[in-house]
This record gives structure tokens, sequence and C-alpha cells, in this order.
């Protein structure tokens, strides 16, 4: 077998839980909480019951019903038996219904009322995609990130760094192996869960367009851009990469320095340089850099919220970022190779 | 036959401690060597630099190869064992076979699943869920099944009870062991692998004190037992250790003479244990 595919292997062995059965816990949560609303919905449908002298709206059987004028009930009886003939006669679609908590309900013509929702909604509907998307994103950086700054701390610390150093392969390679898996693979792995669960929402949308009594293909379909969000979500998983490649990399050498807690050993000396550069000259280049460099900097999270298009708005920083990382990743080999006894 | 392993005035320090100062030594192929010393002594010091793990000074030369530049290449050829549980904990037996055969040219699977039948170990399991004894043997499986010409053992017995200590080596000698191969083993349980060596190497304070075959153990070192008057006499002929035993005292020789030495006492050769205190303490 490929041996770069066996290092990735590896990865996903050790950490089965934050890599595998987060993702597909989370979705699991999404589509049920999507299923429970969707049930919600059906419970929560108004029934028109006609019994006697009172007329019952409710949910459900009678539950909650309230008694209504007569006259009304005629109306809405007319009203639902002549739906479909009588389209045109707007006045007769017009009731108001007063429950017995005060609470005044005004129904109009149905259809056109259910068209506009879905109308209206037009733009949110895709706006759905990329919520259950961000979702997925945002998760699987902080698996990301945890991985990163212990995976070559917990090898040192358990000693299986010398089981590990006693096959031929290089430290580059182990250090590259962490880095695509948790650049690439985790993202990748998060993007195809988040994809299954959004196939699920794109068919509960068209079950709850459906149950309304429209056609989904015409209300539904047209307005969801699967596959165009798709497309532009993987893009942008990668390109989120590509930015907090010097974040990663520092979190890689603090793992492969650290002696005892690899995060105050990542986040100290960056406190440090902040603190330093605003007492020695009041400015906060650093801090802005570094915020730029996150996975969630403004700007990305905009892009992921609207699934807008990716500007490559600063590519000096882009390649400054790059140039940074490299020489980070070259520091945590030399770690790996020359100090890597905790 | 060929040398394996070169080494001439090796050398490391941490600071201004010296942990190996100029040791020189050729090991020949074929050959399994013991590197026995007090703790401390470098041993581990010295196996790390044969195997590239540690930077250090001097001339050194593993089966052709430099360990200090070209430490993963050399690794297909050398395998080691560092210590007894240092399989990480989360892996599967099976996991682990899959690792060794996607990343190792010279792993064969069904070897190492063979040597695993001979074991109680189940493929499914944990290495944290296996005993310390079991984790060793599942090692030893793994590193017995990759075809190297150098395996390089540090405390492998390290913590286990006699019985695995025992067919440990058992398996080790007659699973794998063979005139291509060279086994380097350090240990601190010296009486149990005195049977096994061929080579003594003896290390001091970051110093080789004896490099010796083990045939020539018995013509170099002779061990005397004197009672009575004969200890005054015996003590004057320069021995290199005298210990007290039941009603007298024993003294080690080098290079002395049998036939007269055995005019004071009982001759005989001595055993590792007593020649390691021996040279120690001289």
């Amino acid at each position: 077998m490929n041996s770069n595919v066996t290092l990735v292997k590896r990865e996903f062995w050790e950490h089965r839980g934050a890599f595998l059965i987060m993702p597909a816990v989370l979705s699991g949560v999404i589509v049920l909480s999507m299923i429970v609303g969707l049930v919600l919905f059906n419970y929560a449908k108004i029934n028109v019951d006609f019994s006697g002298d009172n007329l019952s709206i409710g949910f459900e059987e009678h539950d909650q019903g309230g008694s209504l004028d007569r006259d009304i009930e005629k109306k809405i009886l007319i009203d639902r038996r002549g739906e479909r003939q009588t389209s045109k006669k707007s006045e007769e679609r017009h009731i108001v219904i007063q429950f017995d908590d005060g609470e005044v309900v005004e129904l109009s013509d149905s259809e056109p009322q259910v068209e506009s929702f879905f109308e209206k909604n037009k733009e949110s509907l895709d706006s759905g995609l990329h919520g259950i998307h961000l979702a997925f994103v945002v998760t699987s950086w902080f698996v990301v990130m945890v991985y990163l700054l212990n995976t070559l701390y917990a090898d040192r610390k358990d000693r299986s760094i010398l089981f590990w150093k006693s096959m031929p392969i290089s430290e580059a390679r182990v250090v590259a192996s962490k880095l695509v898996v948790g650049l690439v693979a985790v993202p990748l792995v998060a993007t195809v869960a988040s994809w299954v669960v959004q196939l699920v929402y794109a068919a509960m949308a068209m079950i709850v367009a459906s149950q309304m009594d429209q056609n989904p293909w015409q209300v539904i379909a047209p307005n969801l851009h699967i596959l165009s969000s798709f497309v532009s979500q993987l893009g942008l998983v990668l390109y989120i990469s590509l930015w907090a490649l010097p974040l990663c990399a520092w979190l890689l050498v603090a793992s492969a320095y650290a002696k005892r807690s690899p995060f105050l050993t990542a986040v100290l000396p960056v406190i440090g340089i902040l603190i330093l550069e605003k007492l020695l000259f009041g400015s906060s280049y650093f801090g802005d850099w570094l915020g730029t460099h996150t996975p969630f900097n403004e700007g990305m999270m905009d892009t992921l919220v609207t699934n807008g298009a990716i500007h490559v708005t600063d590519s000096m920083n882009m390649v400054f970022g790059l140039l940074v990382a490299s020489g980070l990743l070259v520091a945590t080999v030399w770690l790996r190779n020359n100090r890597f006894e905790i | 036959m060929s040398t394996v392993i070169k080494a001439k005035g090796l050398s490391k320090a941490y600071g201004k401690s010296k942990v190996l100062d100029g040791v020189d030594f050729n090991i020949e192929a074929g050959r399994i060597v013991g590197l026995i010393g007090p703790n401390g002594a470098g041993k581990t010091t010295a196996l790390r630099c044969l195997l590239g793990l540690s930077s250090c000074d001097g001339e050194l030369n593993v089966l052709g190869l430099d360990p200090r530049k070209q430490r993963t290449e050399l690794l297909k050829q050398v395998c080691f064992i560092a210590d007894t549980a240092i399989l990480p904990q989360w892996l599967k037996v099976s996991q682990a076979i899959e690792f060794l055969e996607g990343v190792h040219p010279n792993f064969n699977v069904d070897k190492a699943r063979e040597f695993l039948t001979k074991t109680n170990i189940e493929q499914h399991k944990k290495v944290s869920q296996l005993s310390k004894g079991m984790i060793t043997q599942l090692h030893l499986a793994l590193v017995m099944a990759i075809d190297v010409k150098v395996l390089v053992l540090d405390e492998p017995t390290l913590g286990l009870d006699i019985l695995y200590r025992k067919q440990f080596y058992t398996t080790l000698l007659n699973d794998y062991f063979d005139e291509e191969r060279t086994i380097i083993i350090t240990t601190h349980q010296v009486e149990e692998v005195e049977g096994l060596l061929t080579d003594l190497l003896f290390i001091k304070n970051g110093r080789l004190i004896l490099e010796a075959e083990m045939e020539n153990i018995e013509s170099q070192f002779v061990e005397l037992e004197v009672r009575g008057e004969s200890v005054e006499q015996a003590r004057s002929l320069g021995p290199i250790s005298e210990r007290s035993v039941l009603g007298g005292s024993a003294f080690i020789f080098e290079n002395g003479d049998q036939e007269s030495l055995s005019e004071l006492g009982k001759v005989r050769t001595p055993s590792i244990v007593d020649l390691f205190v021996a040279k120690m303490q001289a």
C-alpha cells in the first residue's frame, strides 16, 4: 500500500472520535432537529372541524380549539370546499377568526399566500445550505486546531515516538502527513458530511412545500443552488486552509517543542509579542496580521455565511503567510529530529 | 565476514558532561553483541547514535550508511525496540500490522500473523488492553517479521516477569537469528543473555572498557577461588578484582597463567556478571 495513505490512515485510527464520529454526530443532531421541525410543522397544521354548533380550530384533533360564530363557520366551509373551483372571489376567501383567548387570525386566500411564502424566502433557501456548512466548518476547525496542537506532543509524551521513529519514514513526511490531515483530510470529511446533511435539508424543504400543496419542483428546486453551493463550499474550505497555514504551522512548532503544555507554548509567545508591540510602538500590526490568518477572521466568516465569491484581497499577505509557514515547518522538522525528548 | 557497524572516536556531550568519550568498536555480521554497562554509562546514547536518533561526533558507519545523514534509508535495514511500553495505547494489533505493511518495504504480513498465532494476542485488541508481556510479544512479533540486517534491542525485557523474559530470548534465537543477521542488546539482566551472546562490549562512563568475543573470555579471564593463607599470595599476583566467598576469596585475573594459578586454588572461567562487576570496579 502507498505509505502516504498509510500515514493518513494512522491519524484517522488515532483520532477516530474527533475526525469521523464528531461529524457523524453533528450530522445526526442537525438531521434529527430538522425531522423534529418537520413533525412539529405537520402537527401544528391547523385542523378545522365542524361538528354540531361548534367549529373547532386547533392543533390535531380538538385540542386548543376555540368556538366561533356560525356565520364565519359557514364561510370557512364554503371557502374550503370551493377552494379549487372558485378561485377569483377574493372577498369570500378572507376570513377573520377570533379565538377564545382573544387572538385574531386572518386567513386570506391560501394559495397565493403559500406561493408568496416561498417567493419571499427564495433567498433564505440557499442560506440554509450555507448555515449547515458553517456549522461543520467551525466544528472541524476546532478539531483541527486541537489536533495540530497535540499531535507532535502526544507521541513524545507516551514515548511511542520511538516506535514511529523505528520506521523508515522521515520526520519531514510525518509532519507533512499531519499537516495534510489537518488542512485537507479533516475539512474534507466535514464537508462531505455537511453535503449529506444539506441534501437531507433540500429533501425536507421539498416535503414541506408539497405538504403546503405546492409543487416542490417549482417552488423549491429552482431556488436551491445545490451544485454551485457545493463547489464554492469546497473551494472555500481549501482556501481557509491556505490562509490558516501559518497558524497551523505555528501550532505544530509548539506541539513539537512543548515540554509540558503545548497550549501555553503556543499562546504565551503570541501574547508576549502582542504586549511588547503595544508597549514599545503602541501599534498592533502583529495582532492584525495574525487576525487575517485565523480560520475565523471576519472576511472568512462573511464569505462562509453568504457563500460569496472568494476574493484574494491581499495576495502579498497570503504569500508572506506561506513563507512564514514554510519557515515554521522547517523548524518543526528540525525539532522532531533533534529535540524529541521531553 | 563483513563488518556491519564501524565506530571510531564516537563522542557525544551534553554541555560539559561527556556521555560518550571516544568509543571505538567494530561489529561483524552474524553476531549477537551485548552492550553492557551501569546506568548512565552511555549505552542508550551509543545505540541512539547508531540509529541516527541522536547527533554525535566521530566516524560512524552502519551498513555503509551514515546514520546521522541517512537515517530513513538506514531504517529499512535496521530495526529497534527501544523500551518495553512504547507501542501507542490506542493502536489496535491489526492496525499495527497494517501500518507496518504500509510503510516498511521489508515487512512480511504473513510472518507477523504467524508469530502472533503462537501468542494469546488477539488482532482486534488495542495495545491498552494487552498486558506488558503481551505488548513486548507483539512488538517482537512485528519486528521479527521485518527482514532487516541489524536488530537493536535496548532493554527489551525491562519490567517483564521471568517467563516472558525467557520466552523473549528463546523466540529471538530460534525464530529470528541467523548468520546474516546481527543483534545488539543492552540489558541490566546480564545473566539472562549470557548464553545468548557471541560478543561483549562493556561500557563505563562513556568509555569502552572491554571488547571481547565470548570464546576468548575463557582464555582471557580466569577466576580463582582460594582459602587460607594462599589468599595473600593470590592478592599479590595483581587480580583485577576480589570478592569474598564462603570460607575464602575469589579473584579474577586478566591474562593470568591458568596453570600457576591452579596451584593456589580452584580455577574457572568467571561468569559474565562477576566479570562485569570486576571490570566496573577496577
